[in-house]
């Protein structure tokens, strides 16, 4: 009997012991290891197109960051039903800590640069060839700086990594200086100049138009020095507090000397990208707003797309920013089988759009049906007409003209015009779609004029008349989006500007009409420091409030009647902005999130931003 | 092990009744013993009382023959024993014929308890081990498991997430162990271990979040009539020899196998009638029309009401101008949607123990309606055991069952969201009181509220289909007469289908009408291979198992669905014209394997000594950390069996202490791993301008931790066993500590890094508690007999560390009492435009899932100001609430938050009493729970008498406070903004969920029929269930938590299930 039992419990033993190791080891089976995801040529493309992926998560460029970091400018009008808290974030400048939006974009932001680190990182075991495995780097060194540009101009001090964390005490990175953030983002871009595809080649490995190669690193690069150099410009009036030991602007490391230094590498870079002939201007300003793929093919094809983030056909929430700056069910749409509250929560601010009206041969007439006449109603810029929808649109679902800004029938309640660049008429709840333009080689011009006017010193040097080439290229542009012949504005032919701040003034104005809802207005505004929004926008926007016919002469109206869906919420009384600098320095970024102060031991309260209190 | 008792006794019988016959002069009595079901009791001695050497024993049929010297017989009496049974007397008198009916013993010292992986006499017992017994009558009128334990057992808290036919229950066995794995206890089936998985799930679409809420009730599929014993196992030397599963304490359930010989078939039959427990009391459609016109009046500026038309209908929502010449009819939509409900129940079964083979073989049907339209569930069960002895040695069997359970759910899955498109319970309490014909003909407007509930009847279905096989085989060889080898081989097979289906018509965001179809299929199997020995060594003795057991658990699931479909009438059939579909599909497989020892040492029936020891390696973790240990050691002193021991009424008396360790690996699969997941991306190539490509990133928001290792629980118990007077009076008590370290816990990480958690082993609980259970029968009489049993549970937890590196920050625990304590808040509780926020907080060294939210302070009045909801606001007025301002800061914000009462009761309770006269029974039984309290998310929406879109309770209007009504709890008209009751939970929400309930009355009758006629057994039943409520709640129902299955959402009524009092008619038949 011993013998039977010895041998059942060996038995046992040994079977179990000899298959345990393997059968205790898991195999995922509908998972991607990490194994196959970095070990052909096709997997390294796709992890690329992984990245560009990425930064269409829902609070990135598309979704958030164009709805509530776009907003967040003055230049355009946050519309919704949401709580008065967002509202006022937008209104008064700056996410508080504690904003779940404002921790969102934030924490996606590092999401892409930790895909960045990993994929980078992973390149090392790739079996690969090199010179692949270098072009891959190139491109991904390029999305990485690109969202390190975008986070330091939103958060500042941000922790700066290069590599992906292995496990939880890799997480706990404190904040490195701007400047440091700023010199990794110039030597990813200088690599990215260098190992990047060139367009034949990215043409041919991927065909996808308004994916970045070469030059989109050194477009990207020219931006980045008009952004050093602004700071160098203006280091009093910015978010660091300069009293604090570190915070003085020193660009050395991104080999930057000296304000001048930034304007002229902005210059010259701009301009070697102007000069590379792998980009043009589209040759009708509408062209670059069409999104009907079935009648437009060859939109799609246009040079102008340095780095397109290209939204998805069909896929549900695909592309928030076309959703929420169109009006609801809107002329040219098939969207009417569904009801979409979400509509054109991005408008434009009722002061900017007098503005450019103003600027380029706007008609005033009755706006209001309350009898004042003293309301821009149209304007002679084509780009105007290609970027709005105003005065009244087609709703498909009522089969009425609905009434907009500035003509509206309502005393109290103004429908605002709302943005028309995302408009597909291929749009039905899922379907249809409209890229957006991260860079586009306009902006090529524009950089080159501001870092010219920059760097001008006397009315009308060299500089300054480059800078009104440049200018003049967009304006030609634009003055041939008709549909015959060509329109009288834009031009700044005959005007005259009094100093060379004038002219930065109106070139920043240019970049608005040029660019505006694509996504650049938060930095734009902020760039120049707290002054230049003083200047440019709140003194103007606050006097603009009180003229009788924007409802000036009703103070008391505002207590009451406060709505932030429609354009009444800009009564003077209420929406009288603070003229003071020091007030507004915390407003220059979004306030470090909470969480972050919260989860990283590495951080204390004290890490909030300068100049922040709540 | 019942056979081997009886030969025993009646084999010791005979020798001391033959060697002691004497008497000549003799009168021979005859008769029958039997149990109380009918059976014939075999081996059991019939004594003149007094002489133990004038006895006899009884034959295989009960029968017995026992000649008696004369002159005892007229004056003497004769007494009958048994083990298992009641001794019972009867004089002798003049009968010749004299028949016993034994009642099984209360005691039940030598019953074999099922421990797992083998069994123990029940004196041998030294963890905490609680049999629940199992009332034929209730099982009959039972349709899970969870029936019957609820208040039956100490230390066991059952509560309801619904109360749904197919809602689910949660189980938890002395508290909380985990903050992120499951805390639902090992369901062991005649040794099969059985998943407790909910559903497929399904993505979050249509504002109904499925994925996260929607449970069921994973027992549906074991049919309790099938049940013979069930046994729960509490502490951790008794849960030790399942390893790691066993920390949340291990359910184990025998089912019935054949009791007699020849084939006892019996049939049950029921019928249950339910309606709502309760309604709530909302606003009728004349006091809801007021209601509009005090809110016109009180329109203070803000938005809501619509101009004022001068008559009554002016005051309907919608502006009269548009709806002229339409009728608006009163609906009472809680009477609409409600309905008296009917359910079915039978149950067939039939067992036999021909020869060497014994059978069991069951068919139960099950039909349930839910006293909510459309709502109801369905179980068909089958079962077979069957064993077969081939010689002396071996013995093969097997336990099949199979089930089928079929259920729709009418509710709308989840109930988070706070507007009538999320649920169908909160459109039928929350709807305007009246129909509108244009609003029936035509979709839902912007503002959602108007979907008409009755559109949850036609456009909307919820079906799940769940099969259940659950099959196992075993042999049992006896190698010596110590020695046994058992291996078994069974597994859990379960397949569900979910089809859901919400047209436009209620579904009214941008997805439109929308569909899924999931399904899922779990496969667990378990091979156990066991040693059982049993040895005695003079007054020593040992037994024990020595063993190792392989598992698997492998999960496939696939989700189809779709939405913005262009044609809802046609529900299914049009998914495949739908505008956008999404699928997906995904496996996981885990596997252990595991060696266990368990040994149990007795000296003389004195002491009694348990070791277990067992090995746990799983798939789950990685390197060193796959396997671990799990010791335990108890000890028993039956103080009653030492010889110096002589206090007559103490029948029983033991003393039992025990410690050990147990585990809990219950995360996900692949956790230690990098995961990888794709996107899709615009391929605006020449050629393709509206495709996609594909990219690859990785996956998950969690960083893989490969040095990721099990939760250990330590468990330390000390209990003591008494009995009384032969048991009638029995009391046990049990004292434990329990403390779980390296918690599993998704840790926050700095999102900084890309991520936003990482599993971690970090942080520690514990639970201290005290079980006292009592079970008496006061009056026992020939025709009467009253038992009253009850027991009383004690639990506090304790957050003891949370694992987290850092110093604190500030919390509110009290008013002027902050502190730096580290701690966590749960998730947000609705999704909507109410409670948007957190309702519990976990604070290190404070028990788990505190309410933390805002005080209030009655209600501001004439004179007064109230706190600012927002910094440089204005003051609140005089009618609206008076927020505490905790920090001071001037105005209302989070920063005021602080405790608001404890989720978790001080103790749980059940009690039942019985009263049995001659064929007539009484029983009542009740159970209830004290010291906890509700956060009722409802009344957010429910007590809003600001917004005249949505129905409101009652006394919240007819209270409210004006100049003149100055009364301090319900604010006035209109005096609530909607940044209050969003984004604040206020201790106005809170309710006392302290109850007592009378949870059954059943009265019975068995009909006078001869033992072994054709019939056996009939029994007329009728009972009633949720009779009673003793409770301050004004919820449906105290029994409530939602969120059953979360550690992050805890103690919360929000859009629950109606409760259902029921009326059953029973009849049970035994041939």
């Amino acid at each position: 009997m011993k013998k039977i039992l010895t041998f059942v419990l060996t038995a046992v033993a040994v079977l179990s012991a000899a298959s345990c190791e393997k059968f205790l080891t898991e195999s995922p089976t509908t998972e991607l290891s990490e194994a196959t995801v970095y070990a052909s040529e096709s997997a390294l493309e796709a992890d690329v197109i992984g990245l560009y992926a990425s930064l269409k998560q829902s609070s990135l460029y598309q979704g958030n960051m164009a709805e509530f970091l776009q907003n967040c400018s003055i230049l355009t009008h946050w519309r919704s039903n949401k709580t008065t808290e967002e509202y006022t974030q937008c209104y008064t400048l700056g996410f508080y800590s504690d904003y779940s939006k404002n921790e969102s974009m934030f924490r996606q932001l590092f999401t892409c640069i930790y895909r960045c680190n990993s994929l980078i990182s992973a390149l090392a075991d790739s079996p690969v060839d090199e010179s692949f495995k270098n072009e891959v780097e190139g491109e991904a060194r390029f999305v990485r700086a690109f969202v390190y540009f975008t986070l330091v101009r939103m958060y500042g001090d941000i922790p700066l990594t290069t590599e992906p964390p292995k496990s939880i005490e890799d997480a706990f990175l404190p904040r490195s200086p701007y400047q440091q953030v700023y010199a990794r983002i110039v030597e990813d871009l200088v690599f990215a100049e260098q190992n990047m595809r060139d367009e034949a080649r990215q043409h041919a490995v991927s065909g996808l138009t308004g994916r970045p190669y070469k030059w989109a690193a050194t477009a990207l690069k020219a931006i980045v020095y008009v952004q050093l150099g602004s700071i160098l410009d203006s280091p009093e009036d910015q978010w660091f507090d300069t009293s604090k030991p570190g915070r003085t602007p020193d660009f050395s490391e991104c080999g930057v000397t000296s304000a001048a230094d930034a304007w002229k590498k902005a210059l010259e870079t701009a301009e070697s990208v102007i000069a590379s002939s792998g980009y043009q201007l589209t040759p009708d300003y509408r062209q670059l707003f069409r999104w009907d793929v079935d009648n437009h093919p060859e939109d799609f094809q246009l040079k102008e797309r340095i780095f397109v983030l290209n939204a998805v056909d069909a896929v549900k929430s695909s592309n928030y920013i076309m959703y929420r700056s169109l009006p609801q069910f809107p002329e040219g749409s098939s969207n009417y089988s569904t009801k979409n509250s979400n509509y054109g929560r991005i408008c434009p601010n009722r002061y900017t759009f007098q503005r450019w009206a103003k600027t380029y041969g706007g008609k005033l007439d009755t706006g209001r049906k309350d009898g004042f006449t003293n309301v821009y109603v149209s304007c002679e810029d084509p780009r105007f007409d290609a970027t709005y929808f105003y005065n009244s649109y087609f709703n498909l679902n009522t089969q009425k003209q609905t009434s907009l800004y500035p003509k509206d029938g309502s005393v109290y309640k103004y429908d605002p015009p709302y943005f028309k660049k995302y408009n597909n008429p291929r749009y039905d709840v899922g379907s249809g779609y409209a890229d957006m333009y991260l860079i586009r080689f306009a902006e090529m011009y524009l950089v080159a004029a501001e870092a010219a006017a920059s760097l001008s010193t006397s009315k009308g040097d060299a500089y300054w008349q480059k800078a009104l080439a440049n200018i003049e290229v967009l304006h030609k542009r634009a003055r041939q989006s008709v549909d015959s012949g060509e329109a009288a504005y834009p031009t700044w032919a005959g005007r005259d500007f009094a100093d060379k701040k004038e002219l930065i003034s109106e070139i920043f104005w240019e970049r608005w009409y040029e660019l505006s809802c694509e996504g650049h207005e938060f930095f734009d505004m902020r760039r120049r420091g707290a002054q230049f929004i003083v200047d440019n926008l709140i003194k103007p926007v606050n006097a603009f409030l009180k003229e009788p016919e924007q409802d000036g002469q009703h103070p008391d109206r505002a207590e009451k009647y406060i709505s932030t869906s429609g354009y009444w919420q800009y009564s003077w009384n209420s929406s009288q902005m603070s003229e003071d600098i020091q007030e507004l320095r915390k407003g220059l970024l979004c306030a470090y999130p909470v969480s972050e102060l919260q989860y990283n031991s590495s951080l204390t309260e004290a890490d909030q931003n300068d100049f922040f209190t709540k | 092990m019942k056979k081997i008792q009886y030969f025993l006794v009646s084999l010791l019988s005979l020798v001391l009744v033959s060697a002691n016959l004497f008497a000549q002069n003799t009168v021979t009595v005859k008769g029958t013993v039997k149990d109380t079901q009918g059976d014939p009791v075999v081996g059991a001695v019939v004594m003149l009382s007094g002489h133990n050497s004038v006895g006899a024993s009884t034959d295989v049929n009960g029968n017995y023959t026992l000649p008696i010297p004369s002159n005892y017989a007229s004056k003497g009496e004769l007494s009958v024993s048994c083990l298992g049974y009641t001794s019972v007397s009867k004089p002798i008198g003049k009968a010749s014929i004299i028949d016993f009916e034994l009642e099984e013993d209360n005691e039940r010292l030598d019953e074999v308890v099922v421990v797992g992986y083998g069994g123990v006499r029940r004196s041998d017992l030294t963890g905490s081990v609680t049999s629940v017994r199992i009332n034929e009558e209730d099982a009959a009128g039972s349709r899970s498991l969870d029936q019957l334990l609820q208040g039956h057992a100490a230390g066991v808290q059952v509560r309801n997430s619904s109360g749904a036919p197919d809602g689910s229950v949660a189980i938890r066995i002395r508290g909380v162990t985990s903050l992120n794995g499951s805390n639902e206890p090992l369901y062991v089936v005649d040794g099969i271990l059985m998943t407790t998985a909910d559903n497929p799930k399904m993505l979050s679409h249509g504002n109904d979040n499925s994925s996260s809420d929607e449970a069921v009730n994973s027992l549906l599929g074991l049919n309790p009539n099938d049940i013979a014993s069930i046994e729960i196992l509490k502490d951790a030397s008794a849960t030790a020899i399942y390893g790691a599963a066993g920390a949340n304490g291990v359910i184990l359930i025998t089912t019935k196998t054949a009791t007699r010989d020849t084939p006892t078939v019996s049939f049950n039959a029921g019928v249950d009638i339910a309606r709502m427990y309760r309604k709530r009391e909302m606003l009728s459609f004349d006091e809801y029309v007021e209601y509009l016109e005090a809110l016109q009046n009180a329109d203070r500026g803000s938005t809501g009401v619509r101009d004022k038309a001068g008559d009554v209908l002016g005051y309907i929502y919608d502006d009269p101008a548009n709806h002229a010449g339409l009728n608006y009819d009163p609906v009472d939509w809680q009477d609409y949607l409600t309905q008296t409900a009917i359910g079915q129940r039978y149950y067939f079964s039939i067992t036999g123990r021909p020869s060497d083979l014994s059978y069991a073989l069951s068919f139960g049907y099950n039909n349930t309606q839910g006293v909510v339209k459309n709502s109801n569930a369905t179980q068909y069960t089958v079962r077979l055991n069957a064993d077969k002895k081939f010689g002396k040695k071996l013995t093969v069997g097997t336990n099949v069952s199979f089930a089928f359970v079929t259920s729709l759910s009418g509710q709308g899955l989840s109930a988070t969201g706070h507007d009538s498109r999320s649920s169908l319970i909160k459109s039928m309490v929350m709807t305007r009181p009246y129909i509108h014909p244009e609003e029936e003909d035509t979709d839902a407007n912007d503002n959602g509220i108007v979907a008409s509930p009755d559109k949850w009847l036609t456009d909307f279905e919820n079906k799940r289909d769940e099969y259940r096989i659950t099959p196992s085989i075993f042999a049992e060889y006896k190698l010596l007469p110590w020695l046994t080898l058992k291996s078994t081989f069974g597994g859990d097979f379960r397949m569900t289908e979910r089809t859901k289906f919400k047209a436009h018509t209620i579904n009214t965001t941008s997805d439109g009408t929308s569909c899924a179809v999931a399904d899922s299929r779990l496969l667990k199997w378990n091979n156990d291979n066991l040693l059982i020995f049993n040895k005695s060594f003079g007054s020593h003795n040992l037994s024990g198992t020595l063993g190792m057991t392989i598992t698997s658990y492998s999960t496939k699931a696939g989700v189809t669905e779709t939405w913005n479909m262009p044609q809802y009438k046609l529900h299914y059939e049009n998914m495949n014209t739908a505008k956008n579909a999404s699928f997906t599909y995904n496996e996981t497989l885990s596997t252990g394997v595991s060696y266990f020892v368990r040994g149990i040492y007795n000296y003389r029936d004195r002491y009694v000594l348990t070791g277990t020891f067992r090995v746990d390696g799983s798939s789950k973790f990685q390197g060193a950390n796959k396997y671990a240990y799990f010791p335990s050691f108890a000890g028993a002193w039956r103080i009653n069996q030492e010889p110096w021991f002589n206090v007559p009424v103490v029948s029983q008396s033991k003393l039992r202490v025990g410690w050990g360790r147990v585990g809990n690996s219950a995360i996900s699969e692949y956790q230690t791993l990098a995961s990888y997941s794709s996107d899709q991306y615009g391929d605006h190539t020449p050629t393709n301008a509206s495709e996609f490509v594909v990219g690859l990133r990785p996956g998950s928001s969690s960083i893989p931790n490969p040095s990721l290792k099990w939760e250990t629980t330590e468990q330390t118990n000390v209990g003591i066993d008494l009995g009384f007077w032969k048991g009638r009076v029995s009391f046990t008590a049990d004292a434990y500590y329990k403390y779980t370290f390296d918690l599993l816990q998704k840790v926050n990480v700095p999102i900084s890094s890309g991520f936003e958690t990482s599993w971690a082993n970090r942080g520690a609980i514990s639970n201290r508690g005290l079980e006292l259970s009592l079970t008496t029968v006061p009056i026992k009489t020939n025709d009467f007999e009253w038992s009253l049993n009850g027991n009383i549970s004690f639990n506090r937890n304790r957050i003891e560390s949370l694992g987290i590196d850092s110093e604190g920050s500030e919390v509110y625990l009290a008013p002027g009492d902050a502190r730096n304590v580290i701690y966590y808040l749960g998730d947000t509780i609705g999704n909507s435009s109410f409670f948007k926020t957190e309702a519990n907080i976990f604070i290190e060294g404070y028990p788990i899932g505190l309410f933390y939210g805002i005080k209030t302070d009655g209600i501001v009045q004439e004179g007064e100001t109230g706190l600012p909801i927002e910094k440089d606001g204005a003051p609140l007025e005089p009618g609206s609430i008076k927020y505490v301002d905790i920090n001071g800061n001037g105005y209302l914000d989070n920063g005021d938050r602080t405790i608001l009462g404890d989720p978790n009761p001080k103790f749980t309770y059940g009690f039942s009493t019985e009263f049995d006269y001659k064929r007539f029974s009484l029983s009542l039984d009740f159970n209830g729970s004290y010291g906890n309290c509700i956060a009722n998310a409802n009344l957010s929406q429910e007590y809003d008498t600001s917004r005249a879109d949505f129905n409101i309770r009652k006394v919240a209007y007819v209270n409210a406070w004006t100049p003149e009504n100055k009364n301090n709890k319900f604010p006035a008209i209109n005096a609530v903004s909607s940044g209050e009751t969003q984004s604040y939970f206020t201790d106005r929400l809170l309710e006392d969920g302290s109850y007592l309930r009378l949870a059954n009355i059943r009265f019975s009758y068995d009909l006078p029929l001869k033992k072994d006629g054709f019939v056996r057994n009939c029994n007329f039943g009728v009972s009633m269930s949720n009779v009673y409520f003793w409770t301050k709640y004004s919820g449906w129902d105290p029994d409530v938590n939602s969120f059953g299955n979360s550690m992050t959402r805890v103690g919360i009524d929000i859009g629950s299930y109606p409760t259902a009092r029921s009326i059953s008619f029973d009849v049970r038949l035994t041939f």
